[in-house]
This record gives C-alpha cells, sequence and structure tokens, in this order.
C-alpha cells in the first residue's frame, strides 16, 4: 500500500506543526501576501522600472547625422485639431560643456501644404531642454539652465521664433518630481486648418499644479497633418537620463474630443543617440492610454 | 500544543516576511500619495498665462517715475547693444569670419513689435512696452529647436537675418527669432 498514512508523516520527521490547519493557514496566506505586494511594488515603481530598463540598454555612439540635431522621435499623420503629450521625466537633462541642447517635447505640424514646403515645414513645438551656459537665451541668464520653451515656424516670411516659458532649475537638475502637460491645438476650431495657434502647459511637482504657463501662436497658417513626440539633440556632450511621453492624444477634428493614440506611429528618428524606445506601445486595445515613448541619451 | 524549535523558527520567519511586506506596503502607498496623477486636461488656456516674465538678460537701472510706476523704458539702447555685443544673439555664434550687425533697436508697444516680426506674438498685452531689436549676421542655429520634417527643402543650418524682444520695463527677453528669407 502506497498510500501515506498520518501517521507516516510522523515517522517521515515532517515537524507536528503543520498538521495545526490554522498556523498552515496563516503561513500560506502571509506568502501569498508578500509576493503579490512585493511583486506589486517592483512592478509599479516608475523609479524601479527605469532603473531595470537603464540596466538593459546598450551604450550607443554619437550621433552621426550629417544635419547637426539628431532626433528620437516618433510621428502620427493625419490631420488633426490638436494634440497632448504628458512629459514624464525619470532623471535629468544633461549638457555641460555644450553649445547646443538636449530636450523633450512635442511638434505639431505641416509638412506638406505649399506655403508650409517653401520653407521646409510649419510647426509649433514646446518642450523641457537644457540651456548652454554661453547661450543668451537661457532662462536663467549667465548660468546653464534647464528650461521650458515653445516656438513656431511659421510660413511665408514668419520665420523661427522662440519664447522662453518657464525656469526648472540649473542644467542637470533632477525632474523626476515634475509633470509636464503639453497641449498644441487650434485656437479658434476643432479644424486642423487655422493661423492661431494655443500652446497650453500644466506643470505639476509632486502632484501639485504649479504653473501654467502658455502660448499663442499667431500668423501661423497651417493645415496640420504631423504630430510628433520625442528628444532632439543638437551636442555630442548631451546627456539624458529616461523621459517618457505619455498619454498620447489627438483632437477629433469633428467632435473636438481627444483620442489616445492607438498606433506606434512611424519611426522618424536619426542614429542615436538619442535613442527612443516604446516602454508601453499604443494600441487599439481595452485599456490603452495612447502608450509611452521613452527617451534617453547615455 | 507541542512546540519545537522549527515551529519557533517558523513563526519567526513568518513575523519578518507580514512585517516587511507591511513597510512595503505603507512605503507604497505614501509615495503614491505624495505624487498622485493629476488628471489629464485639467488645464484651460487663457490669454494672460501667455504673459511670462520671459528669461532675465538686460538688468533695469533707469529711475522710476515720482508715482512709482514705470511709464518709459527701465534701460536704454545704448544698454541693449551692450548686452548684444558681450553674449552675442540668441539663434547661436556668427558663422566663421563674420561679424553681427545690429540694424535697430527700438522702443514700441507690444502690438508694433508683433508687426515688426510679421505676425509673431509677443506675450504682452497689445500696449505694453517692449524693446524690438534687428540683427544681421549669418548666424548658426545651434540654439535653433527647429525640427527636421522629410520635405524636398532641407533644414537650413544658418540664418542670415534676426530679431529679439526684451519687456522695456523688466529687460526680460520675451521671445528672440531667425529669418530665412
Amino acid at each position: 500500500m502506497l498510500t501515506k498514512q498520518p501517521t507516516d508523516l510522523h515517522a517521515t520527521g515532517i515537524p507536528t506543526i503543520l498538521e495545526d490547519k490554522y498556523f498552515c493557514r496563516l503561513l500560506v496566506l502571509g506568502m501569498i501576501l508578500a509576493v503579490v505586494v512585493l511583486g506589486f511594488s517592483l512592478d509599479t515603481s516608475p523609479i524601479a522600472s527605469a532603473s531595470a530598463r537603464i540596466a538593459q540598454m546598450p551604450l550607443t555612439g554619437y550621433c552621426n547625422n550629417p544635419n547637426p540635431h539628431c532626433y528620437a522621435t516618433r510621428d502620427w499623420y493625419g490631420h488633426t485639431g490638436g494634440s497632448f503629450t504628458r512629459i514624464q521625466p525619470f532623471g535629468k537633462l544633461d549638457c555641460q560643456g555644450c553649445v547646443g541642447f538636449v530636450d523633450d517635447e512635442m511638434w505639431f505640424a505641416d509638412p506638406y501644404s505649399s506655403q508650409c514646403t517653401s520653407v521646409g515645414a510649419c510647426w509649433v513645438e514646446a518642450g523641457i531642454s537644457t540651456y548652454a551656459l554661453n547661450n543668451p537665451n537661457s532662462c536663467n541668464h549667465a548660468l546653464a539652465s534647464t528650461c521650458l520653451f515653445w516656438a513656431d515656424n511659421r510660413p511665408g516670411t514668419g520665420g523661427y521664433h522662440e519664447h522662453p516659458m518657464f525656469y526648472f532649475g540649473s542644467i542637470g537638475v533632477n525632474l523626476s518630481a515634475y509633470l509636464v502637460d503639453e497641449t498644441l491645438y487650434n485656437s479658434s476650431s476643432y479644424s486642423s486648418s487655422g493661423s492661431s495657434w494655443s500652446i497650453s502647459v500644466a506643470i505639476y511637482q509632486n502632484g501639485n499644479l504649479i504653473a501654467t504657463p502658455s502660448g499663442q501662436s499667431t500668423s501661423n497658417s497651417m493645415n496640420v497633418d504631423d504630430i510628433r513626440i520625442g528628444s532632439e539633440l543638437s551636442d555630442s556632450k548631451g546627456y539624458a537620463d529616461i523621459f517618457e511621453l505619455e498619454h498620447n492624444q489627438f483632437r477629433d477634428t469633428g467632435t473636438g474630443i481627444y483620442k489616445y493614440q492607438t498606433t506606434t506611429g512611424t519611426n522618424t528618428s536619426t542614429n542615436p543617440p538619442p535613442t527612443g524606445y516604446w516602454a508601453t506601445s499604443p494600441c487599439n486595445c481595452q485599456g490603452n492610454t495612447g502608450g509611452a515613448y521613452a527617451t534617453y541619451d547615455h | 500544543m507541542p512546540r519545537s524549535p522549527f515551529k519557533i523558527v517558523t513563526v519567526a520567519a513568518l513575523s519578518l516576511v507580514l512585517a516587511i511586506t507591511g513597510v512595503i506596503w505603507y512605503s507604497h502607498s505614501a509615495a503614491a500619495s505624495d505624487a498622485p496623477y493629476p488628471p489629464l486636461h485639467a488645464h484651460h488656456f487663457q490669454i494672460s498665462d501667455t504673459y511670462v516674465p520671459g528669461s532675465p538678460a538686460i538688468q533695469p537701472h533707469l529711475a522710476r517715475s515720482g508715482s512709482g510706476s514705470i511709464s518709459g523704458p527701465a534701460f536704454t539702447q545704448d544698454d541693449v547693444i551692450a548686452y548684444l555685443n558681450r553674449y552675442g544673439f540668441f539663434a547661436g555664434p556668427v558663422v566663421s569670419g563674420a561679424h553681427m550687425k545690429i540694424l535697430s533697436v527700438q522702443f514700441v508697444t507690444s502690438k508694433r513689435a508683433s508687426q515688426l516680426m510679421n505676425g509673431e506674438s509677443v506675450g504682452r498685452p497689445d500696449n505694453a512696452l517692449v524693446c524690438y531689436v534687428k540683427v544681421q549676421g549669418p548666424f548658426s542655429l545651434a540654439n535653433s529647436h527647429a525640427g527636421s520634417f522629410a520635405t524636398s527643402k532641407p533644414a537650413p543650418t544658418t540664418a542670415e537675418y534676426g530679431d529679439a524682444v526684451f519687456d522695456a520695463h523688466t529687460g526680460n527677453l520675451l521671445v528672440w527669432g531667425v529669418y530665412f528669407q
């Protein structure tokens, strides 16, 4: 007879405490609880998640794009009246000894209309950037800084203009406590066509709204056909921790409602650095929140 | 109930696991409450939000009027020229062999400055006093955040002309730009 009887347990030396059913239940419950909580904690901590990703990333060389500006970017093409992204930093942007900068931002562009192709493209953009020590445009003059800016490139003789918006701190300041919500949209209608565009920004620190700097791009006739998110680099000395561009949305031209992106868009990056990848891909599925596009420059 | 060394060790281990679990749970809850995720689209655009302070640039030094308010500019055209000669233009250095020319320095209303920039917004009410400056390079675009979009026309790397607007009272930079045509 191979079936073990209760007496066999004693005979094999297994402690008698396992016969205590209440103790066994408590032991199992405690172990399950520990596993669940530990797993939950490690999986959902942004810092832990970011650290895990850093460990898996290969180092990259300097950008070899002949154009001195390099990109880790994703584009969604199609006419739209607005766009939204949330920039979530997991560290710093740094550019010690740079002439140029490294940034994370969103563009809202018209690369195809005839009045825009004659100037390359028309767009509105906003983002967080480093400003070198020798850059008189720094939002904290004579100090290398990290700032929020917006800019536009307009058709005809409009040219390119840039506006300082907010001072985060010196170059390399840790931005992990911040969230920066950016909305770029037609100021007067839901249409993709217009000449006045609003740049609405909400800056949160530790979850608290601390500033709402904004801008308005005027005399900028565009038929917007391109939303771009990502990082731009114009110096070989740039360094950036992981920054995620999350909750990516476009504005429906019919209803004015913002909808989550459901595709990963088009990769328009140059060779790294900077490097970009989908930490969470947008999908046409339940629970989609527009994905999280991560960039870094190590 | 019989007591054995194994039982005591097991109870101690279980207590330790539960204590660690509790600490982690509490830490996670505390972190979450410290940095809650704010709702999306919580902020609505207002034109007054576009009147940002700008970046510190020219040091204002002219005295205020007797009432304490400033009606005229708090710095001079020479201050603007000295600032640009010292720090250069905002887009980037002039190309090798070139020298920056300051073409004009004007104290005008914000509305007029916008007209001089072919309709670019200044970030001030129409009647606000500002200082408009126009310069000639050519300038490199090291500090320009210009995008690179796939078109038949390659992105420019230099610009011949530039301009900038300072708040006439604070001396802060409000906007700078370059022109390619």
